[in-house]
C-alpha cells in the first residue's frame, strides 16, 4: 500500500523545502515542482492525491494550473490547497478545497492536509 | 447791474412788463392832459365871455348916455385877449362907436348897434363852443384813456400767453425730461428750445444724462466682467482634471469673449507646445494643422518671450506683421492676442485668441483676458497638484501594498523554520536554545502583526478592504484569537481572562476580521499594562446585538486625547513617553472592521486606572444585512 502523495507548486525554494519537510515527516509522499507547468506535467504523469498550489508563479499563474487540472479528466478530482500570500484576489474563479495564507504555521497546513485527505497510510493503519 | 442778453428770459419780461407800464404811463398823461384842457375851457366860461359881454352891453349903454364908452371896450377887448376874431369885432365897434360921436350921423348908431349884436353873437358861440369842447374832451378822454387801459390789458395777455408759451413749455419739457431720465431711461435727451437760460439748462441736462449713460455702460460693463469671470472661475473650479479644465476655458471663454477661435498651447521643455486645447466659432473654418503645432520662427520666439517674461501679445492687426509671422501661420487671422499662463511665477502656457474679422483693438479686453488668464492658470496649477498628489497616493499604496506582499513571503520562511527547530525537526533542544527561540517566535509575530496592519490599512485606502459575511460563533473567534496572542502575552506574563455567556447568538461576520479586532483590542490591552496583570474579554448578550467588552487596569489614557484614538497613526502621548510600541493603526483598524459591520466600538478610560473598550455587533438575528 502507498502512502497518500501531496504535489507541491510552489516557486520558493525555502518554502518549498518546508513544506516538503513537514509533510514527509508525516509519511505522505511528496513531490515538489518550482513552476506551474511542471506541476501539470508531474500531476498528469502521476495523478497525486493532493496539490498545494502557490498562486504567484513564473509562467502561468496558480489559478490558471487550478483550472487546467480541472481541464484534464485524469487530475479533474484531484483537490487543491491554495497556500498563498494573495488573501485578497477577487477570486475563486476556480473552486478549490481550501485556502490557506501565507505566513502560515506548518500545524495548520498540516491539519488541512490531514482534513482534506486524511493520513498518510490509512489503509494500512 | 445785470446784463441783458438778447432772448434771455430776463430780457423777454422787459419787454413783457415794458409794453403795459408804458401804456398805462400814456393812459395816465392822456387823462392828464385832457383834464387840463377842460379846466382851461371851464376858466373862459366861467371868467372871460360873461366879464367881456357885461363890458360889451356897459360900453353901449356909455354910448347911448354919452359917458366914457372906450373904457369898457378897451377892458372887454383886454379881456378877450388872444382871440384875434373877438379883438377885430371889438375894435371895429370902437372904431364905428368913436365916428358917431364925432359925426353924429344916425347911420353911424344904428351901424355900431348891428356891430354890438354881430359881437353879442360871436360871445355867444364862443360859450357854445367851450361848452362843445369840454363835452368833447370829457368824451374823447374817456375813449383815450379806454382804449389804452384795453391795450394795456391785450399787451398783459399777450405777455401772459408768450411766458407761458416760451418758458413754462420748455420747463415743463425739461421737467418731464428729468423725471424720464430718473426712471432710467438714459438715452433720453431734450431738444434745447426757448429762452437761452432754459436752453442752457437743457442743454446741461442732455450733458449730464450723457455723462450718467457712461457711467452706467461702464458699470454694465464692470458687471458683465465680473459676471464672466466667475463664469470661468466656476467652470473651471468644479474640475480637477487639467484637460477638462482647458476644455471647460475654451468653451467658456470663446462665445463670452466674442472672439473667433480660442487656443490653449502648454509649455513644455521644448518651449511652446502643439495646441492643446481649441474652440472655434461656428462658421468659423478649423485651424489648418500647420498651425496646430509648434509655433515657428519668430512667432515662436515672440510666444515663448510671452510666457518668460509674463506679458501679453497683442496683434491688433496680423497683415502689418507680414514680414514677421510667417503666411502659413498666420492664416486667416487678423488679429491675435496672446496672454500667458502664470500661477505663483509657474509658467503653465499660452492662452491665445483669434480673430479672423479683425484688425481688432485688445487694449479694451486685454486686463478682463490677463484677469481670466490668471483664473485658470490657477485652476490648472491646483489640477497639475492634484493630479500628482493622486499620483502620490497611488503610488504609496501600490509601495505598501507590494512591501507588504514581500514582507510576507520570507516572513514565512521564518515562521516555518522557526517552528521547524521548535517541533525538534533538527534534533531536541536544550532549554536555552528553546527560550532563544521563543524570542524569535514573539518578534515574528510582531513583525507578522505589523506587516498585516500595513497591509490592511492599504487595502483600506484602496477601498479593497472588504468582509466576507457568513455566520460566526464569537465563542469559536475568542478561542482562535487566544491561541494566536500566547506568543505575545506569554513574554509579559499577562492572563487573559475570557468570560463568554452561554447562548451568545451566531453572529453575521467575516470570522478572521473579528479575530483581528480581538487581537488588536487584546494585544493593545496587554501593551498598557503592567507585566503580570490580567487583562479580561467578556462577551454578552444585550438584546439582539452582541457586545464584545476588553477591559484592562494598565495606564489609561488622557482625556483629551480620547476622540483621537481611532485616528489612523494616532498615538498617545503616554505610550510615546514610555516608548511602547507600535504604529497607531490597530484602533483604525477595529473601527473600520466594526464599521463594516454596522457595529460601534466605544472607550471609557481612566488614566492610571485602566480602560474599557467596548465592542458593539448586530447579532444574525437581526441581520444578515447585505455589506458591500
Amino acid at each position: 500500500v502507498s502512502p497518500s502523495s501531496v504535489l507541491v507548486i510552489e516557486d520558493d525554494a525555502d518554502i518549498r523545502n518546508l513544506l516538503v519537510t513537514r509533510l514527509a515527516r508525516l509519511d505522505y509522499r511528496v513531490s515538489a515542482v518550482p513552476t506551474g507547468e511542471a506541476g501539470l506535467e508531474a500531476a498528469r504523469a502521476d495523478p497525486p492525491d493532493l496539490v498545494l498550489l502557490d498562486l504567484l508563479l513564473p509562467g502561468i499563474d496558480g489559478w490558471e494550473v487550478a483550472r487546467r487540472l480541472r481541464a484534464e479528466p485524469c487530475t479533474a478530482t484531484v483537490p487543491v490547497l491554495v497556500v498563498s500570500i494573495v488573501d485578497d484576489d477577487a477570486g475563486d474563479e476556480v473552486e478549490v478545497m481550501g485556502r490557506v495564507a501565507k505566513p502560515f504555521r506548518a500545524r495548520d497546513v498540516e491539519s488541512m492536509v490531514l482534513a482534506l485527505i486524511g493520513p498518510a497510510l490509512a489503509e494500512g493503519a | 447791474v445785470p446784463v441783458l442778453r438778447a432772448h434771455s428770459v430776463a430780457r423777454m419780461l422787459q419787454l413783457a412788463f415794458g409794453v403795459p407800464i408804458a401804456c398805462i404811463l400814456l393812459a395816465g398823461l392822456a387823462g392828464l392832459g385832457a383834464l387840463w384842457r377842460v379846466d382851461r375851457s371851464m376858466a373862459e366860461l366861467a371868467d372871460r365871455l360873461p366879464h367881456i359881454r357885461e363890458h360889451n352891453a356897459a360900453a353901449l349903454q356909455a354910448l347911448l348916455d354919452g359917458e366914457d364908452f372906450p373904457q369898457h371896450l378897451l377892458e372887454a377887448r383886454e379881456l378877450a385877449g388872444g382871440d384875434a376874431e373877438l379883438v377885430a369885432a371889438i375894435d371895429e365897434q370902437l372904431a364905428t362907436g368913436t365916428r358917431w360921436l364925432e359925426e353924429d350921423d344916425r347911420r353911424l348908431l344904428d351901424a355900431y348897434r348891428t356891430l354890438d349884436a354881430e359881437t353879442t353873437s360871436l360871445l355867444d358861440h364862443r360859450v357854445t363852443a367851450a361848452d362843445a369842447d369840454v363835452t368833447r374832451t370829457f368824451a374823447l378822454s374817456g375813449i383815450g384813456v379806454g382804449a389804452i387801459a384795453l391795450a394795456a390789458a391785450a399787451c398783459g395777455w399777450i405777455t401772459a400767453t408768450r411766458a407761458t408759451r416760451r418758458v413754462t413749455q420748455p420747463l415743463d419739457r425739461l421737467r418731464n425730461i428729468v423725471s424720464h431720465l430718473g426712471e432710467g431711461h438714459l438715452s433720453a435727451r431734450v431738444v434745447p428750445d426757448g429762452p437761452l437760460e432754459i436752453r442752457e439748462l437743457a442743454e446741461s441736462i442732455n450733458d449730464l444724462a450723457t455723462h450718467t449713460e457712461l457711467l452706467q455702460f461702464l458699470h454694465r460693463e464692470r458687471l458683465d466682467r465680473e459676471k464672466l469671470q466667475n463664469h470661468v472661475a466656476r467652470r473651471v473650479r468644479e474640475e480637477l482634471d487639467p484637460n477638462t479644465i482647458l476644455e471647460r476655458c475654451v468653451e467658456a471663454l470663446g462665445p463670452a469673449l466674442e472672439v473667433d477661435r480660442v487656443v490653449i498651447r502648454l509649455l513644455d521643455d521644448d518651449g511652446i507646445g502643439p495646441v492643446h486645447s481649441v474652440w472655434v466659432a461656428p462658421g468659423v473654418p478649423p485651424m489648418p494643422d500647420v498651425q496646430r503645432g509648434r509655433p515657428t520662427g519668430r512667432m515662436a520666439q515672440a510666444f515663448l518671450d510671452s510666457v518668460l517674461r509674463t506679458e501679453t501679445v497683442a496683434i491688433d492687426d496680423m497683415s502689418m506683421f507680414e514680414e514677421v509671422i510667417p503666411a502659413d501661420y498666420r492664416g486667416d487671422t487678423r488679429a491675435l492676442l496672446a496672454v500667458p499662463l502664470a500661477a505663483a511665477a509657474n509658467d503653465v502656457g499660452l492662452l491665445i485668441l483669434h480673430d479672423v474679422e479683425g484688425p481688432r483693438a485688445w487694449s479694451l479686453q486685454a486686463p478682463l483676458i490677463e484677469g481670466l488668464a490668471r483664473d485658470i492658470a490657477a485652476a490648472l496649477a491646483h489640477a497639475f497638484a492634484y493630479q500628482r498628489l493622486q499620483e502620490l497616493d497611488r503610488e504609496k499604496a501600490t509601495f505598501v501594498s507590494s512591501v507588504s506582499h514581500e514582507l510576507r513571503t520570507p516572513l514565512t520562511s521564518i515562521i516555518g523554520y522557526v517552528e521547524m527547530l521548535a517541533d525538534g525537526d533538527a534534533g531536541p533542544l536544550q532549554p536555552e536554545q528553546r527560550q532563544l527561540l521563543d524570542v524569535v517566535e514573539r518578534s515574528t509575530v510582531r513583525l507578522l502583526t505589523l506587516i498585516e496592519d500595513l497591509l490592511t490599512l492599504s487595502r483600506i485606502e484602496s477601498g479593497s478592504f472588504v468582509s466576507s459575511f457568513a455566520e460566526v460563533d464569537l465563542a469559536a473567534v475568542l478561542d482562535g484569537a487566544r491561541e494566536a496572542l500566547e506568543p505575545v502575552l506569554a513574554g509579559r506574563d499577562i492572563r487573559l481572562e475570557l468570560t463568554v455567556d452561554d447562548g451568545l447568538p451566531p453572529l453575521w461576520a467575516d470570522a478572521g476580521q473579528l479575530e483581528r479586532v480581538v487581537f488588536n483590542l487584546v494585544s493593545n490591552a496587554a501593551k498598557f499594562s503592567p507585566d503580570g496583570a490580567a487583562v479580561s474579554v467578556q462577551a454578552y448578550r444585550d438584546g439582539d446585538d452582541v457586545v464584545l467588552a476588553v477591559v484592562d487596569r494598565g495606564i489609561g489614557i488622557p482625556l483629551e486625547e480620547q476622540d483621537k484614538l481611532f485616528t489612523r497613526f494616532f498615538r498617545s502621548s503616554t505610550s510615546t513617553s514610555m516608548a511602547i510600541q507600535g504604529t497607531g493603526l490597530g484602533l483604525a483598524i477595529v473601527r473600520t472592521i466594526v464599521e463594516q459591520h454596522q457595529g460601534a466600538v466605544s472607550v471609557v478610560s481612566v488614566p492610571n486606572a485602566g480602560t474599557t473598550v467596548r465592542v458593539v455587533l448586530p447579532s444574525a438575528v437581526r441581520q444578515p444585512m447585505e455589506v458591500r
